[in-house]
C-alpha cells in the first residue's frame, strides 16, 4: 500500500501517434487547406484500427463517468454526459472528423449548398430506428423543427427556419439567416434523429427515459444516478459494433474511476485528474489517452470599468502576466497555453497569432500612456470549488502588483458570479468555454459580438463594429478561404485590443484497460463507442 | 408509554415546519438568479423570462413557500429543476442504500465497539487496553474518504479481492460498511470503555462481587446494563452523523444515495432536490433519535417509570 502512496516522478510521454488526415472529399463543405493541426488521430469514420474476422476478445464494455445523461431526449439537455450517451443511440446527418473539421456524411449521403441560408440534402435509404420504423425525411423534419424551438439547443440550431421535404429522402433546409457553419452543427449529436411516429404516439416524458434512435446502440435501462445498460442494435444501417452490450456508471470521484480500470472491473474511464496521471502511466494494465480538447480558460476583463476601458491598460495585463508559467504551476504538462480566442485545433485557428511577451517595463509604460501611471485597486472573480481558478487568482494578484495594480480576489458561488457578471458588477474574472462544433464562429460570435452582451455570453462587454461586422460576415460567407481569411482578422484584432488574457487550452485524459482497440477521444467530449472491440 | 410516543410524534411537526421555512428561506434569498443556474451559461433574456415563468419564480416569496408547503401535505416534493424528474421518486428510489449504509456503519460499530469497551475497561491500564485506545484515536481522526480510497487500493487494486465500488452485491458491503463504521466503532468504543469504568467503582458492584457473583454475571448484567444508556444515546446520534457523512462515503465508493444527490443539487442549486434531501435527513434523525428516547426505555425501567 505504501508503495502505492509514493508519488512516481515518471515523465509523462505524450507518444500518441499523429495519423494523416483523412476523409473523402465530398460535395459539399470541404475546407480549403486549414492550418494543419498539431494532435492525434480523428474522430471520424478513418483511422481506428478494425477488429479481427473472429471479433477478438470481450464483448460487453464497461465505462466508469462522471455523471449520467440528464435526458435521453437529445433535445432536452446540451450537456456533456447526455451527448456522451445520445451520439451512441442516435444517428446524426453528418460527422465530423476532428482533425480537419470536414464535415463527413453520416445519414446524410449528399448535400449542397446554394448560399449560406439553404442546404439541399439527401440520406440514406433502408435505415431502420431501434423499434423498427424506417427513418426518413419526415423524421428529419420532425426533429429539426423540434430542436430549432427548443431553448437548450438554441445555441445549434437556433438559426434554422424550416425543412421542406421533397419525397422520403430528399430535403431542403432553410435557415432564417446567412449561417456558413451549419453543416458542423448538423454533426452535433443534440440533433440525433429521432423517429417522429414514436414521439408522437409515446409522448416526449416518456420517451425521454424510453429513447429510441438509428444509432449503433439501443437503449435498454437506466438506474437513476447508477448506471445506463446498453446493447448492439443488429439492425444497425452503419457498420456493426463488436461490442454486443455496454455498461456506463457514474463515479464521481476521478481517482476511483482510474482505480476501475487499474483493479480490472471498468475497461474505460473518463475524465482522469491531472494528479493521477503518473498512477495511470506506471500501471500496465492502464492505456492512458491524451488529446487536446476544445474547452479553454481565460481572463476577461469588464471594459466597462473606467479603468479597464482603455486597451493599453488590458495589454499592459497582458504583458505583465506570465501564462506560461501560470500554466506550468496550475496545470502542469496537462493541456497548455492557450494562444488565442479559441484553441489552436479549432479550424481557422490563425498560427501566427503572437502571445504577449513578459515586459514589465512594457506594461508599466502602457499604463503610464493610459494615466494610470501608480496602477489602481481592482478585483478578479472566481467560482469556488475550482481549485485551479482559484491558483490563477492568486498568481494574477501577485503578477499584477508588480505594476502597481491592486488585485483583490473574490470566491463566489457560480450562480452569483453568473449573475452579477451578466449585470456587469464584476472587474476580472476567470471563466471558460468550449468550442464544441471547431468552428470558429461558435467560439468567437457568442463571446464577442455586441448582440449578446451580458447573460448571453459577452461578460467583458467588448466589442467593435469593426468585430461585429468579421464575425457576421464569417456567417455569411460560404467560401472556406474567405472564412479564413475573415477569421484570421479577429482573432488579430481581439488579441491586440486584449479583453482577455489567454490562458489554457485544455486535455481530454481518458483511461482505458490494456486491450481495449479500436478508440479515439473526441475532442468535443462525445464519446463514440461503435468502433471499439478487445484484444485476445 | 403509548402517550409518550404520540406526543413526541406530534412534536415532530413544528420542529419540521421551521425547518422548511428556514431552508426555504435562506435558498430562496441566497445570491445569485436560479433561472441562470438552470438556463446555463449563455442563455438569453426571453430563455431567463421562460424559466422563471415556467418554474414560478416570479411570485412573490411567500406565494412560493405556500405553494411548497401546499406540496409537501400532499406528499409531493415538487420536480426537479435540472432534471425535471421526480424528487419524490428520486429520493425514495435512493434513501434505502443511505439509510442501509447507515445502518450497517452503526452496526459494526456496535458490535465491535461494546465488546472492545468492555475489554479495555475490565483489562485497564494493560496492553490490550492501550492497543484500543489507539486504535480508538485512530478511528476517530481518519476521514472517512481516505480509508475508502486506501481500502479500494489495497482490496481491489492490488489484491484484486473485492470490487471498488458498487452496493448491489453483498460483497460490495464489505468495504463501504468499514469506511463509515470505523468512526463510529471507535466512539461507541470510548463511550462504552469510560462508562463502564465509572460503573465498576460503583458501591454496587462491588456488593455483588462481595457476595460471590460471578465476575462475568457482574461485568454483563450489573456493570455493562447502567453502562448502555450513554452508549445508546453515542450510538442514536451517530447513526443520525452517519447519514449525514455517508455523502463521501457514497461519492467514494459511487452509492446511489441520497447524500451524493444531496450534494449534486447543491452544487446546481436545485431547490427542489435540495429541500427534499434535507427533510428526509431530517425526519429520519428525528425518528432515531425518538427511538432511542424509547429503547431508554427498555435499558432502564427507572426512566420508564417517567414517561407517561
Amino acid at each position: 500500500m505504501k508503495k502505492k502512496l509514493v508519488m512516481l516522478s515518471m515523465l509523462i510521454v505524450g507518444a500518441l501517434a499523429v495519423a494523416a488526415c483523412g476523409g473523402g472529399s465530398n460535395n459539399g463543405d470541404a475546407p480549403a487547406d486549414p492550418p494543419a493541426p498539431p494532435v492525434t488521430t480523428n474522430e471520424g469514420t478513418q483511422d481506428v484500427e478494425p477488429p479481427p474476422a473472429d471479433g477478438g476478445g470481450r464483448t460487453h464494455l464497461n465505462i466508469v463517468t462522471g455523471s449520467l445523461p440528464v435526458s435521453m431526449d437529445p433535445i432536452m439537455r446540451n450537456d456533456n454526459a447526455s451527448s456522451q450517451v445520445n451520439k451512441n443511440l442516435y444517428s446524426t446527418l453528418v460527422l465530423m472528423d476532428y482533425d480537419t473539421f470536414e464535415v463527413l456524411p453520416s445519414l446524410a449521403t449528399s448535400w449542397d449548398m446554394p448560399d449560406a441560408q439553404t442546404i439541399n440534402m439527401t440520406i440514406r435509404q433502408g435505415v431502420v430506428f431501434h423499434n423498427g420504423d424506417p427513418l426518413t425525411a419526415h423524421d428529419v423534419q420532425f426533429t429539426l423543427e423540434r430542436a430549432a424551438v427548443s431553448a437548450e439547443v438554441e445555441i445549434i440550431i437556433g438559426m434554422m427556419d424550416r425543412v421542406v421535404v421533397h419525397n422520403d429522402y430528399e430535403f431542403t433546409i432553410y435557415l432564417q439567416f446567412p449561417f456558413a457553419p451549419i453543416m458542423r452543427h448538423l454533426a452535433h449529436p443534440t440533433l440525433g434523429i429521432v423517429p417522429m411516429n414514436h414521439v408522437n404516439t409515446v409522448g416526449e416524458e416518456h420517451f425521454e427515459n424510453n429513447p429510441v434512435g438509428s444509432g449503433p446502440f439501443e437503449f435498454v435501462s437506466i438506474m437513476l444516478g447508477d448506471r445506463v445498460e446498453l446493447r448492439r442494435f443488429e439492425g444497425y444501417w452503419g457498420t456493426l459494433p463488436t461490442l454486443e452490450t455496454v455498461t456506463i456508471r457514474q463515479i464521481a470521484e476521478p481517482s476511483v474511476r482510474l482505480m476501475e480500470v487499474q483493479a480490472g472491473t471498468a475497461d474505460f474511464a473518463t475524465g482522469i485528474a491531472p494528479v493521477d496521471v503518473p498512477t495511470a502511466n506506471a500501471d500496465a494494465n492502464v492505456n492512458l489517452m491524451r488529446r487536446t480538447a476544445l474547452g479553454n480558460s481565460y481572463i476577461g476583463m469588464n471594459v466597462t470599468r473606467p479603468y479597464l476601458y482603455s486597451p493599453l491598460v488590458r495589454q499592459a495585463i497582458n504583458y505583465a502576466l506570465d501564462t506560461q508559467a501560470i500554466v506550468n504551476a496550475v496545470w502542469g504538462d496537462v493541456g497548455s497555453v492557450q494562444r488565442g480566442p479559441f484553441n489552436d485545433i479549432v479550424w481557422s485557428f490563425y498560427q501566427g497569432l503572437e502571445l504577449y511577451p513578459v515586459n514589465l517595463d512594457r506594461a508599466r509604460e502602457l499604463l503610464a500612456e493610459a494615466g494610470y501611471p501608480n496602477g489602481f485597486d481592482t478585483n478578479i472573480w472566481w467560482n469556488i470549488g475550482n481549485g485551479q481558478r482559484e491558483q490563477v487568482a492568486e498568481m494574477v494578484q501577485f503578477a499584477l502588483s508588480q505594476i502597481g495594480i491592486n488585485v483583490e480576489i473574490h470566491a463566489m458561488e457560480w450562480p452569483v458570479i453568473l449573475e452579477r457578471s451578466a449585470n456587469a458588477e464584476h472587474d476580472l474574472f476567470i471563466m471558460g468555454w468550449s468550442t464544441v462544433t471547431g468552428d470558429p464562429d461558435y467560439g468567437l460570435f457568442p463571446l464577442f459580438h455586441s448582440s449578446n452582451f451580458g447573460a448571453a455570453g459577452n461578460r467583458t462587454f467588448w466589442a467593435t463594429p469593426e468585430l461585429d461586422a468579421l464575425l457576421e460576415a464569417g456567417r455569411f460567407a460560404v467560401d472556406d478561404q474567405e472564412r479564413l481569411d475573415i477569421y484570421r482578422e479577429a482573432q488579430i484584432m481581439i488579441r491586440d485590443q486584449a479583453p482577455w488574457v489567454f490562458l489554457h487550452q485544455s486535455e481530454t485524459l481518458e483511461a482505458v484497460s490494456h486491450d481495449l482497440r479500436g478508440y479515439q477521444i473526441n475532442p468535443a467530449g462525445h464519446f463514440n463507442l461503435a468502433t471499439i472491440w478487445f484484444a485476445d | 408509554m403509548h402517550k409518550f410516543i404520540l406526543k413526541r410524534f406530534l412534536m415532530l411537526i413544528p420542529v419540521l415546519l421551521g425547518l422548511v421555512f428556514i431552508l426555504f428561506t435562506i435558498l430562496h434569498f441566497a445570491p445569485g438568479d436560479p433561472a441562470m443556474v438552470i438556463g446555463g451559461e449563455a442563455a438569453t433574456e426571453e430563455r431567463l423570462q421562460e424559466i422563471r415563468e415556467e418554474f414560478g419564480l416570479l411570485d412573490p416569496f411567500i406565494v412560493q413557500f405556500g405553494n411548497y408547503m401546499w406540496g409537501i401535505i400532499r406528499l409531493d416534493f415538487g420536480v426537479s429543476w435540472i432534471t425535471n424528474n421526480s424528487v419524490g421518486e428520486e429520493i425514495f428510489a435512493r434513501f434505502p442504500n443511505t439509510i442501509q449504509l447507515a445502518a450497517m456503519g452503526v452496526t459494526l460499530g456496535l458490535l465491535l465497539g461494546i465488546p472492545l469497551g468492555i475489554l479495555s475497561a475490565t483489562k485497564q491500564y494493560s496492553a490490550l487496553d492501550t492497543g484500543a485506545t489507539v486504535f480508538g484515536l485512530l478511528g476517530v481522526s481518519i476521514p472517512n474518504f481516505w480509508l475508502g480510497l486506501m481500502m479500494i487500493m489495497f482490496f481491489s487494486v492490488t489484491l484484486g479481492w473485492l470490487p471498488p465500488t458498487g452496493f448491489g452485491e453483498p460483497i460490495q458491503w464489505i468495504m463501504p460498511t468499514v469506511a463509515i463504521g470505523t468512526g463510529s466503532m471507535a466512539i461507541i468504543m470510548r463511550m462504552t470503555r469510560s462508562s463502564m469504568l465509572e460503573c465498576i467503582r460503583q458501591d454496587y458492584i462491588r456488593t455483588a462481587r462481595a457476595k460471590g457473583q460471578k465476575e462475568r454475571i457482574v461485568i454483563f448484567r450489573h456493570a455493562l446494563k447502567n453502562a448502555l444508556i450513554p452508549v445508546t444515546t453515542v450510538a442514536g446520534l451517530n447513526f443520525g452523523f452517519l447519514l449525514g457523512g455517508a455523502v463521501l462515503t457514497e461519492t467514494i465508493f459511487a452509492i446511489p444515495g441520497i447524500g451524493s444527490l444531496a450534494v449534486s443539487a447543491i452544487q446546481a442549486r436545485d431547490r427542489p432536490v435540495i429541500l427534499g434531501g434535507v427533510l428526509l435527513f431530517a425526519v429520519t434523525f428525528s425518528v432515531v433519535n425518538l427511538l432511542v428516547d424509547i429503547l431508554y426505555a427498555f435499558i432502564d425501567p427507572r426512566i420508564r417509570s417517567q414517561y407517561r
